[in-house]
């Protein structure tokens, strides 16, 4: 049988003459025939030899990848790990947290193993395995879904966009919540309603990381200078005769205290809460004080001139052009117990452009709804009232792809190995 | 002789069969005794299922005594729902209590003290409640004085009293519950010491009432040891909770009021069951064990009958499921596939040795034996749990469907290569994880699953197809083991033979490829249709990732002749620890929506393991020249496999290769 293996896969390796230490000998397709250095690097990099080097390189990563999330946020981690061309992986990994490890290795990262592999992959197909024989059916097929699979990762890494959108019973919302990201919102009440506000402006919370720097812009009522910025923080009340940073209302009570990032593990907190102190300045240069915004604040008032505007760092905000009605959410228990058994909230969407109004829709566990490029999903619902829901809203332009390759990978491993194994059995039978 | 080896294994099976008809018949009552057994059957809601009354017994039993069953004071063996009605009806209560008053449990260590309680002084200082009882109401008396001051700092001989007080208080409160069945299980040298108990090697079995009398101070120190943050507490912080919440447990049971149990149906259907404390403990259920504590086995008989009766009628569905799940409890059947599955391991490794063919073929039929047996009690889980098609619902039950998975390759490959190769791997594979299984049995295994696993096509799918990939992996690396252990340590391994082990590696390989490949993106699917998110690079996806690209990584090296059937060996070796990675380690790390497993305890385990795989694949990187079957290697066959060859160094001089 390994005899077969080796000739219905590939052709017996012939030494190749070496050009270059990196690329080593490679398989020739035809032998005997000298080529040019390009040619070479070509079959080195379409060469099986670069697909173990990758799978072993991919191994070590998702490994530290890994451990890593003991320490780092799931979503750090991927950035980090996964969605980089390469990373310095710490020793510290390797070793119980309570001694101290220093020292790192650099790794190449997800996207220059999956980008050379996808590269290794597609070039096989021209260079060695460009003539057709019914017998490769199956590597064709399997690989094809491997290509479709490693496309729909960096479809998913590059467009997907989650989000959370909350509501309670017998009420609709537009809102969708990004928390992993944040955002400063300047807004005001609409002039007709008071009770409605506005978005005057919205600053990205990437813009305020560093201490220091100053946001200018036309669309703002006024600058925004970053005093600090904390990733995740906690705020509490501020001690008699402590110092404080910000002048003006919440600030004046209440201290912002720096917490370490949440990492994958940590079972209290699920997400980053960011708090900032912030100096606000007239566009010609009147100080309007030091504020402390954070997400655990509501949002303050600032005075410009006669127009008071409201300052808030929240989680970043879209809106839909529809709107999500939760009619009733249910949590069922397993009897006798306070085990869940399934949550599931009935919605309806309420959207101006259709005519006729949707029909109603159960959300439930493994079981989302689909609506305008979106899906939307049962994730969580309102603790104290369990009268509102929490759907995560998902937009992945390629979530279609892993089903294609899946069906792909599984029909050509099938046909591979199953012409491998009848061919092996009558032989064996033969003999 | 020719009719031996003929008939030998026809033997073999017979001979399980009868032994396992005996040790699997159902348990019967005697006619004028109390019908125990079947008393076991009736149905009761415990954790969101309907289970019979015995399987409740035996689960709490297993959780406290770490057994299913229990040791009476003569040494016999009894079953789970014996205990259960014992506990109940405070059966042996007198002679317990009698023990535990007679018990030296009191230190007090000031003679000032013994003096001032009237009490004769002892060289020790440790007194029995009897001892004390003369002192009693004054003990309390300052007692309840001492525990009215608040805030102020006590002299030792006030804290002394304090304890004492606590002790009596405690005593008094629980006395009811004492029997004197051994069934708590304490290993804990601190824990014994801190509850005055002789250390029992081989049993380690304490009954109720001998913890009684310093009950109060095994709930003061779980309650501190409750108080720390997890990762501070010690071994004995743990050991102590763990016996306090036992001692819950067993409290639980004595009053049928286990946290989520409700033993009493509704009037009518079969939803709306309600506990036994909001019926006082009255019912036929109360009036059963009334009955036994009694021993009024005619009216026990005859009230079982009537309720039974009842029941059938109103929920007959639940009724034949309860007596079902009884008699599968009662059967064992992954535990009798434990010592079959050895048993084929030891006949195919025997039938290396000599006498070959009928060894192998008994192993072969013992095998299938086996596998019917595995199989029907899966079939039957996926019946009691109503979920067809679905093999796995919790830790516990991925360990006996990879066992399974094993059996099925170890046949498929004897089938093909009749070299009692597959029956060992398999049996081998089968063996290990029974034993897991077993370790992992520590509750309720049927137990009911979390909301986002309630979904049958998913267990049945991804879950399934995963864990068919470790197994097959499992498979694989027990060949890879196989074939350099028996290549360095025996001079047994010849060429044909290291060939054919490459070719079955190479199979197996194949297939691990695919169900794991298969099964991990069914799982991105469904966390596609969960979550919405295909990938999350969550840590138990990137184990299953690792199997992948494991396993693509040693045929991919094999299809471009970096590796052969030893680098073969090797790297399935390597890849075992990556599954026992992917299938405890990931669980460990505390992350991601898949850890439902943890369990502090299998870490050693993990790392014996690790060590021991890494270790054979150290021994397999040994240059062939000092294999032990380096002669035999030489034997025959077109190629060297080996590196080239100089001086042989095996027992038989090296043949030129044909």
């Amino acid at each position: 049988m390994d005899k077969t293996a080796i000739q219905t896969s590939v052709p017996p390796p012939v030494p190749a003459p070496v050009v270059g230490g990196a690329a080593g000998p490679v398989p020739q397709a035809k032998p005997a025939r000298r080529r040019g250095p390009l040619m070479q690097a070509v079959l080195a990099l379409a060469s099986l030899k670069l697909t173990v080097v990758l799978m072993a390189l991919a191994i070590v990563l998702v490994f530290v990848g890994t451990l890593a999330q003991v320490d780092e946020g799931i979503w750090t981690v991927v950035e980090k790990y996964f969605r980089s061309a390469y990373v310095l992986v710490p020793l510290q990994l390797f070793f119980p947290r309570s001694w101290h490890v220093p020292g790192s290795f650099p790794w190449p990262g997800g996207w220059l193993i999956g980008g050379v592999m996808l590269v290794n992959m597609t070039l096989a197909y021209f260079v060695r395995y460009n003539h057709f024989t019914w017998k490769r059916t199956g590597v064709y097929v399997l690989h094809s879904g491997l290509v479709v699979m490693m496309l729909s990762e960096l479809i998913t890494g590059l467009c997907a966009v989650e989000g959370t959108m909350s509501i309670d019973e017998g009420s609709s919302t537009n809102v969708v919540v990004q928390n992993r990201y944040s955002e400063l919102a300047i807004t005001s009440p609409a002039e007709d309603d008071p009770a409605k506000y506005l978005n005057e402006a919205v600053v990205p919370a990437s813009l305020l990381r560093k201490a220091g720097a100053v946001v200018h812009n036309d669309a703002l009522p006024f600058d925004v200078e970053v005093v600090r910025y904390m990733k995740n923080s906690a705020v509490r009340d501020a001690k008699a005769g402590e110092d404080l940073i910000a002048t003006e209302w919440a600030g004046r009570d209440r201290v912002a205290e720096e917490r370490p990032e949440v990492s994958g593990t940590d079972k209290v907190q699920a997400v980053d809460t960011p708090s900032a102190y912030l100096k606000f300045k007239t566009k010609d240069g009147q100080p309007l004080g030091t504020y402390l915004v954070s997400i655990y604040l509501s949002p303050q008032p600032v005075k410009v001139g006669d127009k008071t505007y409201e300052v808030a760092l929240r989680f970043k905000q879209t809106y839909r052009p529809y709107h999500v009605r939760l009619l009733k959410f249910s949590f069922d228990r397993w009897e006798g117990t306070q085990m869940a058994r399934n949550y599931s909230s009935r919605v309806q969407v309420i959207d101006p452009t259709q005519k006729a109004p949707l029909p109603e829709v159960l959300i439930k566990m493994n079981d989302p709804l689909r609506y305008h490029g979106e899906t939307f999903y049962q994730q969580d619902f309102n603790h104290e009232t369990e009268r509102g829901t929490v759907l995560q809203v998902v937009r992945n332009p390629g979530w279609l792809l892993p089903y294609i390759s899946c069906v792909l990978v599984a029909l050509g491993m099938s046909i591979h190995f199953g012409m491998h194994l009848v061919t092996f059995l009558a032989r064996r039978r033969a003999a | 002789m020719e009719q031996l080896e003929r008939y030998f294994p026809y033997g073999v099976v017979v001979a399980a069969a009868l032994a396992l008809i005996v040790m699997m018949a159902p348990p019967s009552d005697a006619a004028k005794d109390m019908h125990l057994a079947l008393a076991g059957e009736l149905p009761v809601m415990d954790g969101g299922r309907v289970k019979p009354l015995e399987g409740y017994a035996r689960t709490v039993l297993m959780q406290i005594s770490s057994r299913q069953s229990w040791r009476d004071a003569d040494g016999n063996e009894r079953p789970a729902i014996q205990w259960l009605f014992d506990v109940a009806s405070g059966a042996g209560h007198e002679e317990a209590i009698k023990q535990a008053t007679e018990r030296p449990a009191f230190h007090i260590d000031s003679e000032n003290l013994v003096e001032r309680l009237g009490l004769p002084q002892k060289r020790d200082g440790v007194y029995t409640l009897n001892d004390l009882r003369p002192a009693v109401a004054k003990v309390i008396e300052e007692g309840k004085r001492i525990l009215g001051r608040s805030g102020e700092k006590l002299t030792r001989d006030e804290e002394s009293l304090r304890e004492m007080y606590a002790q009596i208080f405690v005593f008094s409160q629980d006395a009811e519950y004492a029997t004197p069945h051994k069934v708590f299980r304490i290993e804990n040298d601190q824990v014994l010491d801190l509850l005055m108990l002789e250390r029992r090697p081989g049993s380690y079995r304490y009954s109720y009432g001998e913890i009684l009398p310093r009950l109060a101070l095994l709930m003061r120190e779980a309650g501190r040891a409750d108080a720390m943050p997890e990762e501070s507490r010690s071994v004995y912080d743990t050991k102590v909770m763990e016996a306090a919440r036992n001692v819950q447990r067993y409290r639980a049971l004595a009053v049928l009021g286990g946290e989520s149990l409700r033993v009493v149906p509704p009037d009518t259907g079969d939803a709306g069951w309600k506990t036994f404390a909001e019926v006082k403990g009255e019912g036929p259920l109360g009036r059963l064990v009334n009955f036994y504590g009694k021993g009024d086995a005619d009216g026990f008989n005859k009230e079982l009958d009537d309720y039974r009766a009842r029941l059938e009628k109103q929920m007959p569905g639940d009724v034949h499921h309860a007596s079902f799940e009884a008699l599968f409890n009662h059967a064992e059947p992954f535990y009798q596939s434990t010592w079959l599955f050895f048993c084929v391991f030891l006949l195919a490794c025997l039938s290396w040795v000599g006498w070959s063919e009928p060894l192998r073929r008994g192993a072969f039929w013992l095998m299938l034996l086996t596998l019917v047996l595995h199989t029907a009690a899966l079939l039957a889980r996926m019946y009691l749990m109503n979920r067809p098609l679905v093999f796995i619902t919790n830790l516990y039950s991925t360990a006996i469907f990879i066992g399974w998975v094993g059996a099925l390759f170890g046949l498929g490959i004897e089938c093909v290569f009749r070299r009692g190769i597959g029956l060992a791997v398999g049996g081998m594979l089968g063996f290990l994880t029974s034993i897991i299984a077993h370790h992992l049995a520590t509750g309720d295994t049927l137990e009911q699953v979390q909301a986002v696993l309630d979904t049958n096509f998913w267990l049945a799918t991804h879950v399934t197809v995963i864990n068919a990939g470790y197994g097959a992996t499992f498979v694989a690396g027990l060949i890879g083991a196989g074939l350099i252990l028996g290549g360095v340590l025996t001079p047994n391994l010849d060429r044909p033979l290291f060939r054919t082990l490459g070719q079955i590696l190479y199979g197996v390989l194949c297939f691990a490829t695919l169900f794991s490949f298969v099964g991990t993106v069914l799982g991105g699917i469904w966390a596609d249709q969960s979550w919405g998110r295909f990938w999350g690079w969550d840590p138990k996806e990137n184990g299953a990732l690792l199997i992948v690209l494991m396993n693509a990584l040693i045929l991919h090296s094999r299809w471009a002749g970096l590796v052969h059937q030893r680098g073969m060996a090797v790297l399935a070796v390597l890849g075992n620890i990556l599954v026992i990675w992917s299938w405890f380690g990931v669980n460990m790390l505390g992350v991601g929506l898949h850890s439902y497993g943890f369990i502090a305890s299998t870490f050693y385990g993990m790392i014996v393991a690790d060590i021991a795989h890494l270790c054979i694949a150290a021994v397999g990187l040994v240059p062939m020249k000092h294999w032990r079957s380096y002669a035999a290697l030489q034997g025959a066959g077109p190629q060297p496999a080996a590196p080239p060859r100089r001086r042989g160094k095996g027992r038989r001089p090296a043949v030129t290769p044909a």
